[in-house]
């Protein structure tokens, strides 16, 4: 295993072994580790000393089921703190199968506006990766993804993994994701959220293409051992209701959540002013589920993203013709544009989300500051066809469309906005904090700014070690959320997708199975309660880079506007105490 | 209604005074003189901190002849705390003339359960007014629908949760008229880690508190 380091500043790479302190970290835990150890917490993100490092998850690359991830780490532009953005790909398992530990992608070029590519592929004569620069030049430059990406296919061949950015990064823009090739060869899998685009794009590296061909895989330290897990960790997927074939994600991914949240008073309408959309329905998971059905004549269940995915939970939207608009319209997507924006028309939803890849623009983030732009009344609520003119104007990076690309929270500042759903300066997702109080606590104190990925499974078992608090009071919700936290850095450390957490939760067979995959591969003895520890000093390690960077606990707060707003229909407001808040992480 | 200014800034009788819209039907309507229809609106000031219990013996109506009273399009109980601009309805018991026998449901189906909605199927979900006779519970509803309890999973009533597959604690929940009812097929979800801190009904946050789990849990049918 090796680290590989691309110095931008020279064009030039090294690959080192790893450092026994670093051995036993990987994924998320990886990636913020190195880079709370390597980048100055007061660095500017876009400046020469951020740097960005890719680690795949200590199971990425074996035939563990639903693992080609990999996390991308950094100090964000958006939120100025430190980032973890996990994308599934069919590149992690590539790049895993290389033995490349993390790649980190340090310096910046003195040379304005030229671009640069790296291929990297498996020298078998030296028996290790090899590196090799190229002017990216003709890629450079306010060119549509969609169709950026054949060409590259065209040139380096059908069997290659891609990362890249979009017009968006080129702006150095808050939003602006990373974007990775689906199976399907789409620029549509994207390390999206905190601005890490920009980042890469700060480093003039256009283009990474893998060309694994060759490359002797990952090791597997107890092969009898990682077998028994993964056979646990299939059989909980695939029995879950919400994880099996024709399941819960399968038949209408997660876009399925649309009409839940709905009638649960808890999905944010019009930048957050009510929990409940009228239009919901016309763009929620069983609408899509009826539209392909109507206009292909099939019934269409959902695709892998990622290789070796047994939920494949990612859909595809056609066109009223039959054929493909886009792939794909995920939950948090067809929100943001949808009902956030008060935007009820579905074709017109999946034409922003089309437009979002094709400029490499965080769905998410987009969403939310032109909901904050219709609050300042730049345009109007409801207003379809003037939402899609504004993705075209962010990503194109005229006038009004610049000031929305840098992020929800800054476009408040600028349009002089007191409503704006934002924490640590990132757009808040699907979930109302007043009406579903839980992911509120997460919102507000992860160290990710507003994420909705930061909360997932923990263990029953667990919970009895936490003293069984009751879940519905203050303190419980506050435990419960630091547990959440902490066993979502070491899923994101796995290799798997966080989605079989919903199986997990329910099925301890299928919990253990996880690290009896990872202990598999390592070598190791980890225990539940050695995992816990690991998220735990993850969360401590990105804790205290915020710290050192200006965002210590006053940054973890949920906007101020959610205390003294009531949200129909439940009229609510968010009253979890602060010293609730501050409790999260600072009892870790 | 006073000639000038706005009625929430008089000061009468040194209290300060809020403005409802009242609605008294049927043989009721004899305590609101100036108004021919039963059931037809008509603004009256009443001071801060009125309860229902408070209104009703203010307008002299005997407590045995009032049956239910509706704040909103909801069914509120007498120690209820009027606020400025409430729609107030007052009805006298059932057989004692009342429009008020039934009540109106607004129901909602999703995905596969949309077929459930009769004529009102639009293929992904179904919106339809059911009407059920006062007292109704969810288990009528469900009879009046012909959908078989075990088809439907997550349920909601006013955004509230109410059932979730294999635990339905609600068959026996009163329903009240406007209430909104959602009812999802199998093939949906709601993950636990989207759900923890939002509300349910009473039955339900019981229900989940005896659990071992607490509740913790994506599915309960096992």
């Amino acid at each position: 295993m090796w680290f590989l380091r691309i110095n931008m500043t020279d064009q030039s790479y090294k690959l080192e072994p790893v450092p026994e302190e670093y051995q036993y970290f990987a994924g998320r835990g990886l990636t913020s580790k190195l880079i709370a150890d390597e980048v100055p917490p007061l660095a500017h993100p876009l400046g020469p000393n951020n740097k960005l490092v890719f680690s795949t998850g200590f199971v990425t690359g074996t035939s563990a089921p639903t693992s080609a991830r990999m996390s991308v780490g950094g100090k964000s532009p958006l939120t100025g703190g430190i980032k973890e953005s996990n994308v599934g790909s069919t590149f992690p398992p590539e790049f895993a199968k290389m033995q490349i530990k993390a790649m980190i992608i340090e310096g910046q070029p003195k040379e304005k506006g030229k671009y640069w590519g790296v291929t990297i592929s498996w020298d078998e004569e030296a028996e290790q990766p090899l590196v090799e620069f190229f002017d990216a030049g003709k890629y450079g430059g306010a060119q549509d993804l969609y169709e950026m990406y054949p060409k590259v296919y065209e040139e380096y061949g059908d069997k290659i993994s891609i990362a890249s950015f979009g017009n968006a990064a080129e702006n150095g823009y808050g939003n602006s994701g990373i974007v990775f090739n689906d199976i399907e060869k789409r620029p549509s899998r994207y390390a999206g959220r905190g601005g890490l685009g920009a980042v890469l794009a700060s480093k003039k590296l256009k283009l990474i293409i893998l060309k694994a061909k060759g490359a002797p895989g990952v090791e597997i330290k107890n092969k009898e051992l990682f077998d028994v897990g993964r056979k646990k960790m299939i059989a909980a997927l695939t029995e879950h209701a919400i994880t099996k074939p024709k399941g819960g994600l399968n038949s209408y991914g997660t876009a399925v959540l649309v009409n839940i949240l709905n009638e649960a008073g808890g999905l944010p309408t019009r930048n957050f002013s009510s929990g409940r959309f009228e239009g919901a329905p016309k763009i929620a998971g069983e609408a899509i589920f009826e539209a392909n059905k109507t206009r292909t004549g099939k019934e269409i269940y959902n695709h892998a993203c990622s290789p070796g995915c047994i939920i494949r939970c990612s859909n595809t939207y056609y066109k009223l013709d039959g054929t493909e608009h886009v792939s794909c319209i995920e939950y948090e997507s067809g929100w943001a544009l949808g009902a956030n924006c008060g935007i009820d028309d579905l074709d017109i939803v999946a034409e922003m989300v089309l437009q979002c890849n094709n400029y490499g623009l965080d769905t998410i983030e987009t969403g939310t500051a032109i909901g904050v732009a219709m609050e300042a009344g730049v345009l109007e609520f409801g207003d379809a066809e003037g939402a899609l003119a504004m993705v075209h104007k962010i990503g194109q990076g005229e006038d009004m469309g610049r000031i929305l690309g840098s992020g929800t929270g800054s476009a408040g500042k600028v349009l002089g906005v007191a409503r704006v759903p934002a924490v640590k300066g990132q757009g808040m997702p699907a979930y109302e904090p007043r009406a579903v109080k839980g992911i509120g606590i997460t919102y507000a104190t992860s160290t990710m700014g507003a994420d909705h990925t930061a909360g997932y499974t923990i263990a029953p078992e667990i919970l009895g070690v936490m003293g069984k608090q009751d879940p519905l009071s203050d303190e419980g919700k506050a435990a419960l959320s630091q547990a959440f936290q902490a066993t979502t850095a070491f899923i994101d450390s796995s290799g798997h997708c966080l989605f079989i957490a919903f199986a997990i939760l329910d099925i301890a067979d299928g919990y253990q199975g996880m690290i009896d995959e990872v202990n598999g591969v390592m070598g190791t003895e980890w225990t539940a309660d050695d995992i816990l520890e690991q998220g735990k000093e993850i969360l401590r390690i990105e804790r205290d880079f915020n710290a050192a960077a200006g965002l210590g606990k006053e940054s973890g707060r949920v906007p101020e506007f959610m205390r003294y707003e009531p949200l129909p229909p439940h009229n609510v407001t968010f009253d979890i105490p602060d010293k609730v808040l501050d409790g999260v992480l600072g009892d870790l | 209604m006073p000639k000038y200014g706005k009625p929430h800034l008089l000061f009468v009788y040194n209290k300060i005074m809020i403005t409802i819209q009242l609605k008294l039907f049927a043989t009721l309507n004899r305590f609101m003189p100036g108004t021919d229809l039963p059931g037809y609106p008509k603004e009256k000031q009443i001071p801060v901190g009125t309860s229902l219990a408070d209104l009703v013996s203010e307008l002299g109506i005997p407590d045995e002849e009032v049956k239910l009273c509706y704040v909103n399009g909801r069914y509120q109980e007498l120690d209820y705390i009027l606020q400025d601009k409430d729609e107030v309805g007052i009805f006298p018991p059932i057989g004692g003339g009342s429009l008020m026998t039934e009540i109106t449901l607004d129901v909602w189906l999703y995905g596969e359960l949309s077929r459930f909605g009769k004529e009102f199927n639009q293929k992904s979900f179904a919106n339809l007014p059911v009407k059920l006779p006062v007292g109704g519970v969810m288990s009528d509803l469900l009879t009046f629908l012909e959908m078989p309890t075990e088809e439907r999973g997550i349920t909601f009533i006013n955004g509230d949760l109410s059932a979730m597959p294999g635990l339905q604690p609600d068959l026996a929940h009163v329903l009240k008229d406007g209430d909104r009812i959602a009812f999802f097929d199998h093939h949906s979800m709601w993950p636990f880690q989207y759900r923890h801190g939002a509300a349910m009904i009473e039955e339900m946050a019981e229900e989940m508190n005896k659990r071992d789990d607490l509740g913790i849990s994506h599915a309960y049918d096992k």
